[in-house]
């Protein structure tokens, strides 16, 4: 993994694989690997003792190469860590070479994790190693096997079933709102024609007004024209009805069409013949004999009686 | 918050897409549709009255020239007493020539209907039958209309046809023509 950087000396490096409560410091060179140490001191100590203890454990390593003595300095130092604790050994490893170059390998940065995964534990607990993970940080390449932890696939599953149900609520929304629309346009579109509509109205309203108002005028007095009595005709009717033997003594118009005729006859039946004129001239209704007084006079016996009617207004006597 | 698994999501999820369905078709869709049912209404309603008005606003001119004609007819406008002397004048112009002789002339007070004003006189009169009739007829005679509202008439001569009485004629006018 290291031969795997991009731009590297040929005087040796290293690598610091940082955790909690140990870590492992790695030395090689471009070509091949030198040593490699495990030492039980973690973060935890570092932050309780100070990083005397690692420092140590630095020089030890340095100066414990089994194979070949490191005659040369170490030139670069890669602090692999899933903390940002790393930058108080990063200090004091400049503090004690100068020259020394150190990068710090933050995993939890270069590898992106999906939301709310606890990091390191969940990793831990897939049984990865951060060492492995710290190669895959340092690699330009892909790695050759899926080194995904479980909780982070199932976050991705879930992320991307949220995405989808997301997608889904945006085009159900589409759909709706689609649907919406044209069952709304027609609703839309009548109430433009009403508002037009009920605008020409309001426009007409006024001259409406006033041609209704003259019209209803017009019916009034036509109305009354219709029902006025015009006298020769109702004269002529009863002219044409009166028998010769009867001879009218009173003659009342009263209401504006109750006709009352007094009369006096030596004939009994023309009282019958005229009330039976009447009854059939469409002119009368309502015809009633309201009494028939026999009286003598001189000349004999005669009749007096009196008709009363309801004059119907139809034209001739209207 | 308890986290759901992916079958109490599926059923949330689609539990709130049928009350998401309930509340838009309860307070969007069906508001929409009754509505168009409503304007549907309102819309037919108004275009039945804007024809109406169309079709007499196609007649304003005929109604026009029907009122003016109705107004010359009547030839009189006011609600004010100032038209008996033109009726009592008609009157005794018809008399004079009927032979009718009247013997009081009583003006009435005026009636108002539906913005028509009928000015009335009182008559007592006297005379022949055909005489009455045709001073009636007379009086009826256009210009104006003249009504009868009222006619008594009595025989008072056991040998001519002589009547007395008293007749209410009276004639139309307007109020605001």
């Amino acid at each position: 993994m290291y031969q795997q950087q991009s731009v590297l000396s040929n005087k040796p490096g290293a690598i610091f694989d940082l955790d909690v409560d140990h870590s492992e410091i790695c030395l090689c060179t471009k070509d091949y690997w030198l040593t490699s140490r495990e030492i039980p001191i973690g973060f935890k100590q570092m932050q309780r003792d100070g990083y005397i203890e690692i420092l140590n454990q630095w020089e030890l390593t340095k100066n414990n190469i089994s194979g070949e003595k490191l005659t040369v300095p170490v030139e670069l130092v890669y602090l692999a860590s899933t903390a940002n604790d790393a930058n108080g050994l990063m200090l004091e490893l400049a503090k004690l070479q100068s020259g020394l170059t150190t990068k710090d390998i933050h995993l939890t940065q270069i590898l992106s994790l999906a939301n709310g995964v606890k990091w390191p534990k969940l990793m831990t607990d897939d049984g990865v190693s951060v060492a492995s993970l710290a190669g895959i940080a340092f690699s330009a390449q892909a790695s050759p096997i899926d080194l995904i932890p479980r909780a982070v696939r199932q976050a991705q599953k879930q992320r991307a079933y949220q995405r989808q149900l997301i997608v889904l609520g945006v085009w159900i929304t589409a759909a709706l709102v689609s649907l919406g629309l044209a069952l709304g346009m027609g609703f839309f579109r009548k109430n433009f024609q009403l508002a037009r509509l009920e605008d020409r109205l309001r426009v007409t309203k006024y001259e409406v007004f006033k041609v209704e108002d003259q019209l209803q005028r017009i019916n009034d007095i036509e109305g009354v024209i219709t029902d006025r009595l015009i006298f020769s005709n109702l004269a002529g009717e009863i002219y044409r009805l009166l028998p010769a033997q009867i001879s009218l003594v009173s003659f009342t118009i009263s209401d504006g069409n109750t006709l009352s005729l007094e009369g006096v006859t030596s004939n009994p039946v023309a009282i019958n013949q005229f009330q039976r004129d009447m009854v059939n001239s469409k002119y009368f209704s309502n015809v009633s004999l309201d009494y028939d007084n026999k009286r003598v006079t001189q000349d004999g016996e005669v009749d007096y009686f009196k008709i009363t009617c309801i004059l119907n207004f139809v034209n001739g006597i209207k | 918050m308890m986290k759901l698994n992916a079958r109490e999501t599926q059923i949330f999820f689609i539990t709130l897409g049928l009350a998401v369905f309930f509340v838009v078709y309860q307070f969007v869709f069906k508001p929409i549709h009754e509505g168009s049912l409503d304007i549907d209404d309102r819309l037919s309603l108004d275009q039945e009255r804007f024809i109406k008005a169309s079709q007499l606003l196609a007649q304003k001119d005929q109604i026009e020239d029907r009122y003016q004609h109705l107004i010359n007819l009547i030839g009189a406008a006011g609600s004010d007493e100032s038209q008996i002397p033109t009726i009592v004048a008609k009157v005794e112009a018809a008399a004079r020539e009927s032979n009718i002789h009247i013997s009081n002339i009583q003006p009435q007070r005026s009636n108002i209907l539906k913005e028509i004003v009928f000015l009335g006189v009182e008559l007592e009169i006297d005379g022949q039958w055909l005489d009455i009739v045709k001073f009636l007829n007379l009086i009826q005679q256009q210009p104006n209309f003249y009504f009868i509202d009222e006619l008594n008439l009595e025989k008072y001569s056991g040998t001519v046809n002589s009547l007395r009485g008293r007749v209410v004629i009276s004639r139309i006018s307007l109020v605001n023509p």
